[in-house]
């Protein structure tokens, strides 16, 4: 193994580890959910530097992709409730007490 | 620096938090936001018991890292098995061939956990769509709009891409399903595409349809292997095909679904709440009687 | 010893640091992030530590499991966050009510009072 592999896969490694690190011991909600994403994202490279391109695919897409927009989304939630700026407007179902919920005895889901 | 500046307005008004539950709606200066987008630590232990925690599992993490790496090296059982058996299942892709054909088993079960994830999911949000815009009501956004227009079709075409290459390639069902999604997420998120619901068949049927596609493969084998999901010689690769087809469209929809069914988190007055402060619709329709009163809960 | 074991030592890392911020951090959502990241570690290890036949190409057994377990772990992340955002809206505080050993958000019953008002 020639040095610049070596090189190559230590960054990774390197990167990998400092972004878990900042990842978890960051006070901010949103920092975290950033660095997640990039780490997702470095995950990918190192999946594809192990020699397992589908994982590099599947990784980019789901554990950086989708995942990193179920965060968001839950954070949005918060915002929301917090009443930042940077949140929705609270959406126009929500002020109708009959918007969302059904009867009782319909089991709160419409069908 | 904005955390100064939050911090005491947290620290003025965090007597009034206490002090009624009927908050104003509009914006919430207290400790609860201070709580809930950033962490204050202030409710995580104390420090020095978090330190002590933190270097003994270093120092196992050390350990452990020391065993892998020095560990013995073994004979490669495993991809020798693959490698030999990998021309009779049908493809190529030796990943391909053990998840869908030497494995195909624990992929079925995965398709079923995607299910009950999504069932988890649907059971948590009583209804309430928190990203229910009215399709139509976009950004009006230009830049978004072109990404998007740029974006989808290419994302779309790729994922077809993908499915079908993943028995040669590196690709598959799972990896064009995400893509999929991935789209899909970004048309709901902008507002072009109304969120799907769980109410419609349509989104019902497809969350369904992989995982019955799977089973009907698995059973409709049978009269000819006589085991459960052992392809016929030469049937392997349509089999798989078509299962992956099937598979990339169930797995996007679950996850689009998965994105779009976040519960709903109320605002203070929200109605939500009053109306059913125990989130509990399986106990409502087990008993409607249960006497829900303008938020009271007498059971 | 191929570069690979720099892999298998982040794995390490990473599976470490996740445990730690899964029981260190009480707010909900770093302890999903926790998880996420302990999985990550598992799925390096679980990759980059098996013997091959072609040292360019990983073992196709494991990648299959880390494929699954990559779509398990995305759809889980997706239940977890919405029982936090559950526990938030019931609560008001993102943590659970064992460790909310400080002075922050509103009291547990909030919900099921506010109708009083």
């Amino acid at each position: 193994m020639s040095w610049g592999d070596w090189a190559l896969d230590g960054a990774i490694a390197l990167l990998l580890t400092g972004l878990a690190i900042r990842l978890l011991t960051t006070r901010e909600v949103f920092e975290a959910i950033v660095l997640f994403v990039s780490l997702g994202l470095s995950l990918s490279l190192a999946w594809v530097r192990v020699g397992a391109p589908d994982l590099a695919l599947a990784e980019a897409a789901l554990g950086a992709g989708v995942t990193g927009a179920l965060f968001l989304n839950a954070y949005g939630q918060l915002t929301r409730r917090v009443g930042e700026p940077g949140g929705d407007e609270p959406e126009p179902g929500m002020d109708d007490p009959d918007a969302g919920v059904s009867e009782p005895d319909e089991g709160g889901h419409s069908e | 620096m904005s955390d100064g500046s939050r911090d005491n307005r947290a620290r003025s008004a965090s007597d009034d938090a206490h002090a009624e539950l009927d908050l104003p709606p509009d914006r919430l200066d207290s400790l609860e936001a201070d709580s809930l987008l950033r962490d204050p630590g202030a409710y995580d232990g104390p420090p020095w018991l978090r330190g002590l925690f933190g270097w003994t599992l270093a120092a196992c993490g050390a350990g452990l890292a020391w065993l892998l790496a020095t560990s013995p090296e073994r004979d490669p059982i495993l991809p020798e098995l693959v490698e030999r058996n990998r021309s009779i299942s049908g493809v190529s892709n030796p990943v391909t061939a053990v998840l869908l054909n030497f494995r195909s088993w624990d992929t079925l079960l995965e398709v079923a956990v995607l299910l009950t994830a999504m069932t988890a999911v649907w059971s948590m949000d009583r209804g309430a769509r928190a990203l229910a815009r009215e399709s139509g009501e976009q950004f009006d956004d230009p830049v978004l709009h072109g990404l998007v227009r740029l974006v989808v079709p290419l994302a779309g075409l790729v994922a077809v891409y993908l499915a079908w290459v993943g028995s040669q390639a590196p690709g598959g069902a799972f990896q064009a399903g995400a893509l999929l999604a991935g789209a899909g997420v970004l048309l709901v998120a902008t507002g072009l595409l109304r969120p799907p619901t769980a109410e419609t068949r349509v989104v019902r049927g497809a969350i369904a349809a992989g995982l019955f596609a799977f089973v009907a493969v698995g059973f409709g084998v049978m009269p000819w292997t006589g085991v459960f999901l052992q392809y016929p010689s030469g049937w392997a690769y349509p089999l798989i095909l078509g299962v992956e087809a099937v598979l990339t469209v169930s797995i996007a929809v679950v996850l689009v679904e998965l994105f779009v069914d976040v519960p709903a988190v109320p605002d203070h007055d929200s109605t939500l709440d009053r109306l059913d402060p125990t989130g509990d619709p399986l106990g409502r329709l087990l008993n409607p009687d249960g006497g829900l009163v303008e938020g009271k809960e007498e059971t | 010893m191929t570069s690979l074991v720099c892999y298998v030592l982040a794995g390490a890392a990473l599976f470490v640091t996740g445990f730690w911020g899964a029981v260190a951090r009480s707010h909900l959502f770093w302890k999903v992030l926790a998880v996420n990241v302990m999985s990550g570690g598992i799925f390096l290890i679980l990759l980059a530590a098996p013997p091959r036949i072609d040292p360019s190409r990983a073992d196709p057994v494991p990648q299959a499991m880390v494929l699954t377990g990559i779509v398990v772990a995305a759809a889980a992340t997706a239940v977890a966050l919405g029982m936090a955002l559950r526990v938030v809206a019931r609560t008001g505080v993102p943590r659970l009510e064992e460790e909310d050993r400080g002075a922050g958000g509103l009291p547990a019953t909030a919900a099921p009072d506010e109708g009083a008002g």
